[in-house]
């Protein structure tokens, strides 16, 4: 079994609570089973006790997919035991036992055929080939179908910096979803294919908007063994290395960190000082620094496998603002999807980009 | 317990239940029992480490207000269930298992703060709710309840309440009693009742305080306010290094007799010092290592500061400055993650017990004989922290590194050291320990296994402060 590998992790949070307080999902769960302790005792016992122990508690395979990946709880570990790659690990064996539970098989089955998380959007700017283009722009699923304007505010800043873009914008899953459903040999193949594209356009440097895209071509691709060759950057510090003509902001926002980029890649600071570089005065969100605002950013389709416990983190992120009115600023375009287009109150929010480009000279 | 899941009456019941708690509060699903079967008692642990079936409460409800723990704890008075209240399940002493089977009542859905009363300086808010999550939420508004134990991240108010929960703090601030001002309870009848307003009466006794550590025994916490405190100008710390636990002793004892006001006093023992301060803080000394602090304006903990430094150093230990006395601070949770926390297989046990400062140290030596005399594979070591004007804590622990491998030799083996000394031979060679014992020392749940006889209890901490 792959969680054989993670036995060290398994062993560190069976008996451990210090990181109840900031698991994602059992912020709005209050599910002992959804703290690290409550999923390493379950695959404990699957370590014990084998694959069947899925058979006899059926609850326990649905328990794993109702976690949430923020690795919140991983990087407040003083050791940083890698409780997210257990999870991983434990619903790769559950795929390969052909065990997954029915709905993630069904939302599996989707993606493997090239379905997005919804059609694309008509505003969405399209694909393009650009004779020796600066860098390529890779468009993910949530920001070409819900959320145009992250990739319109991107291209608009690159005009104004003077760019040559190629746009790129898959057909389907890159690989990412479907590794963290499990399916590894899957998100393996659509690896593969994505990685051709990159190699064949030939760009040097490739940017993207969404924290979860840059996860995979930086973390996961190499895992998988396959290699890109290229650059790729978060838009957040491809930004901040551009000389922009802004015009500073006068407006007070809250920046919500992205799971990837803070819990996966440490990148807490780059995107913060792109909006100081806009003039925006920066606010502390919630009451901490520690638990996770993606909304189930880490676990990518989380809107689609978890609605109702996506309901709630949203439930929470409101009423965690300081204001109604607060304006809210986040890295990631499935996190601005959530907040923007999934539930009620209203909430103010912009993307990365937009509030960059919101302050481009005119 | 109830009845099983096949037979009619458990529907019956369940459906009871859901009515009082709603879809949202009840659970029955493997997960959930499992994760409410083992809290942070080495006990549990063992058992799980050892693949024995776990004893599993039959159905976990999660009320999210007052009247739907008083349907709960009706329901379950009339059909005679257990109820096992259940905050954060990170008590040492079993004292939220499920022993029974019966109904779990997690109380974490209700976390709820009620009112920040900043005139008066308390806060009212629902036991549910996570102590750091608690804690955050108080300091954005511009206050501190002062509560740091170690638990603080997984254990809820009304764990801490239901058993005298201890933060790091205590010396200045006060155990979880003396922050309490006053209580909301629901009895076993399903009664809810309130307690006075505020803790200070001209005649009759304290029901708050009878609430308050009780371990569920009496009713589930439903509400509570508490005090709070202005985040402080100034803390600091300082830290020395005794050639031994008696000159450290000493002077915290005079630091305390001066009648200084420290936040914290914290004394390593040797072992103690030798193996968890060199794992965490990485001094690789002998000797005894204490640190202390203090907080509130910047000039008054100075002139505190340089007293208390003044007194340690009449016993001519090593000084470690404010810069390891800060370390310790900083790491004061550290102590309590893998890998610097004890595990299985391991087995270890903690013995909290309070006593003068004329007793403190005969109960150390006598434990100590106690527990290597009768058990030569155990190791025996300790702290002293939650400091008084009269005495502190002893916060004593024993390990065994390889405990036997079967889960019933091992629990048998692990109940012997909490049990008074076997034989004439023993006694005699620990008479202190039984003298001091049974004459001096307040010891509400050391020495003793835990209570299996309560339908109620939810957590006290990581043991507590620490």
């Amino acid at each position: 079994m792959h969680l054989d590998s993670f036995l060290s992790v398994i062993n560190a949070c069976r008996f451990c609570f210090m990181c109840r307080h900031i698991d994602t999902t059992a912020c709005v769960s209050y599910k002992e089973s959804d703290i690290p302790r409550g999923r390493a005792l379950i695959l404990d016992r699957v370590r014990m006790n084998g694959m069947a122990e899925f058979e006899r508690h059926p609850d326990f395979a649905a328990t794993l997919y109702d976690c949430a990946l923020s690795a919140a709880c991983r990087y407040h570990c003083v050791s940083n035991y890698d409780e997210a790659g257990l999870v991983l690990a434990a619903r790769r064996d559950l795929v390969e036992a052909k065990m997954v539970p029915a709905d993630v098989a069904a939302l599996a089955g989707k993606l493997q055929q090239g379905a997005m998380p919804g059609p694309i959007s008509p505003d969405c700017p399209a694909p393009t080939t650009v004779a020796n283009a600066d860098i390529a722009y890779l468009i993910d699923g949530y920001t070409a179908a819900y959320q145009p304007e992250v990739a319109v505010a991107f291209l608009k800043i690159a005009a104004a910096a003077g760019l040559k873009v190629q746009v790129v914008r898959p057909e389907g899953c890159i690989g990412k979803a479907l590794l963290t459903l499990g399916y590894q040999a899957a998100a393996k193949e659509a690896a593969a294919a994505f990685a051709q594209t990159v190699r064949e356009s030939g760009i040097a440097t490739w940017v993207t908007s969404s924290p979860a895209a840059y996860d995979a071509l930086v973390r996961d691709y190499p895992e998988l063994g396959v290699e890109l060759g290229v650059k790729v950057e978060h838009t957040s510090t491809y930004l901040l290395g551009l000389k922009l003509p802004l015009a500073a902001a006068n407006q007070t926002v809250y920046y919500l960190d992205s799971d990837f980029l803070r819990n996966y890649h440490d990148l807490t600071v780059p995107p913060r000082d792109l909006l100081a570089a806009c003039g925006y005065t920066l606010r502390p969100f919630g009451t901490n620094p520690e638990e996770s605002y993606g909304l189930g950013e880490g676990a990518v389709v989380f809107d689609l496998l978890r609605p109702g416990l996506t309901g709630k983190l949203r439930d929470r992120l409101v009423g965690l603002m300081d204001t109604p009115d607060d304006l809210l600023v986040t890295a990631s375009p499935y996190t601005k999807y959530v907040l923007a287009k999934l539930g009620t109150p209203a909430v103010r929010v912009l993307s990365l980009e937009e509030a960059v480009a919101g302050q481009l000279a005119r | 317990m109830l009845p099983s899941p096949d037979n009619y009456m458990f529907r019956m019941i369940y459906s009871e239940l859901l009515d009082a708690v709603g879809p949202e509060g009840i659970r029955v699903d493997d997960s959930e029992k499992l994760g409410h079967s083992i809290d942070y008692y080495w006990m549990p642990e063992m058992w799980h480490d050892r693949n024995q079936p776990p004893r599993t409460p039959d159905v976990v409800v999660l009320p999210d207000n007052t009247q739907a723990v008083a349907k709960v704890m009706k329901i379950a008075n009339s059909y005679k269930i257990p109820v096992t209240p259940w905050g954060g399940g990170s008590g040492s002493q079993g004292g939220a298992l499920p022993v029974y089977g019966g109904i779990i009542l997690d109380t974490k859905r209700m976390n709820r703060i009620l009112e920040i009363d900043t005139e008066s300086l308390t806060i009212t808010c629902e036991t549910g709710a996570n102590t750091q999550q608690l804690e955050w939420a108080v300091e954005k508004a511009g206050y501190s309840t002062m509560h740091f134990p170690a638990s603080i991240a997984c254990a809820t108010l009304g764990g801490f309440l239901a058993h005298r929960g201890t933060g790091v703090l205590s010396t200045k601030y006060g155990k979880i009693e003396d922050m309490v001002m006053s209580l909301e309870v629901v009895t076993p009848e399903g009664e809810i009742i309130n307690t006075l307003p505020v803790p200070r009466h001209a005649s009759g006794p304290d029901l708050t305080q009878l609430f308050v550590g009780s371990e569920g025994t009496l009713g589930v916490m439903t509400k509570v306010t508490l005090k709070i405190h202005p985040i402080p100008e100034a803390r600091e710390f300082h830290a020395f290094l005794f050639k031994d636990m008696h000159s450290a002793m000493a002077a915290g004892r005079n630091i305390m007799a001066s009648r200084l006001r420290p936040a914290v006093i914290r004394l390593y023992d040797g072992p103690e010092t030798a193996k968890l301060i060199k794992k965490v803080l990485g001094i690789e000394r002998q000797g005894a290592y204490l640190v202390f602090g203090f907080d509130g304006d910047k000039e008054m903990v100075d002139l505190e500061m340089a007293r208390a430094c003044a007194i340690c150093r009449q016993e001519n230990p090593e000084d470690l400055g404010t810069e390891m006395g800060k370390a310790w601070w900083d790491h004061r949770y550290k102590f309590f993650y893998p890998p610097y926390m004890f595990q299985l297989p391991q087995a270890f046990g903690t013995l909290d017990t309070v006593a003068t400062f004329a007793n403190i140290e005969k109960v150390y030596w006598a434990m100590k004989q106690t527990v290597e005399t009768n058990f030569p594979q155990a190791t025996y070591i300790g702290h002293f922290s939650h400091w008084y004007e009269w005495g502190c804590m002893l916060y004593a622990r024993f390990i065994i590194d390889q405990p036997p491998a079967d889960p019933g030799e091992a629990a048998n083996l692990y109940n012997r050291i909490w049990d008074p000394p076997p034989s004439p031979t023993a006694a005699s060679s620990t008479s202190t320990t039984a003298s001091a014992s049974s004459s001096v020392v307040s010891c509400p749940s050391s020495m003793a296994p835990p209570s299996t006889s309560s339908s109620a209890s939810s957590e006290p901490s990581i043991p507590t402060a620490s």
